[in-house]
């Protein structure tokens, strides 16, 4: 079993059908095309992007919905092709595919959500790729800091 | 900012090197012709803040203990989550796992 020594959760075993494929890779990161999807149960819903070839990758996420109750998918034609979609059948968000709103945590300043960027995976097919929204969201929606170190009664 | 009012067919020059051409004007949408050197970068302004956004995402030094707060020997429970959703087959929230 192959093995990848990830940024925070020290060295890990997974199957190749765990892998996460993003074949057009993350805007600024066109290389990084595979990733394994990683939770810790204390942490839910966050969810941990960790790059299978750079153990120092790993994306913090939290589903766009977590922080966007009325948050709804607005992709582009092109993107919801590439997805396997279109917009008469366009993807449930939750049953078909995630939605992962990356997060900048911030030290002195509030930490940050992209909406207007998330990556979309299809549980299914376990392929993913960043889309920018049509729609006005903020690639900076600053998040409470109660959201971050929350309990796992959410 | 410059404003400039122009017509479906007109160019813009921009310093030396750069023009800007109107070529088409729908109601919501506008088709830009750019002809500029090839060291001149030219992007979508989204574009550029996603990738900036991304990067600095990418950045996170943080120690996991400081929001995370894993129960002793939870590291081993990390969790795969695709092949959780696969066969638990949620409709919402599907990170939150029902059964916990």
């Amino acid at each position: 079993m192959p093995t990848c020594q990830t940024k925070f959760h020290g060295t890990l075993s997974y199957e190749p059908e765990q892998v996460l494929h993003i074949p057009g890779g993350l805007f600024g990161f066109p290389q990084e095309t595979q990733f394994l999807l990683l939770e810790l149960p204390s942490a839910r819903p966050m969810a941990f992007l960790q790059s299978v070839r750079s153990s120092d990758l790993c994306f913090i996420s939290l589903p766009a919905q977590v922080i966007q109750r009325e948050y709804r998918l607005s992709l582009k034609e092109q993107d919801l092709k590439t997805l396997g979609y279109s917009a008469e059948t366009p993807p449930a968000m939750g049953r078909d595919v995630l939605c992962l709103a990356l997060l900048t945590i911030g030290e002195r300043r509030p930490s940050t959500a992209n909406l207007l960027a998330p990556v979309v995976i299809d549980i299914a097919k376990h392929r993913g790729m960043q889309v920018i929204m049509d729609a006005p969201y903020s690639h900076q929606y600053p998040i409470p800091a109660s959201e971050l170190s929350h309990s796992a009664d959410q | 900012m410059l404003i400039s009012k122009r017509k479906e067919g007109e160019t813009l020059l921009i310093g030396e090197d750069i023009e800007l051409r109107i070529i088409s004007v729908r109601r919501n949408k506008v088709i830009l012709g750019i002809i500029a050197p090839r060291d001149v970068k030219i992007t979508a302004k989204k574009l550029n803040e996603v990738e900036m956004a991304n990067t600095m995402a990418a950045a996170n030094f943080v120690n996991i203990d400081q929001f995370l707060h894993p129960a002793p020997g939870e590291a081993e429970r990390v969790l795969f989550l695709l092949e959780e959703k696969n066969s638990k087959n949620e409709s919402e929230r599907p990170i939150r796992n029902t059964e916990d």
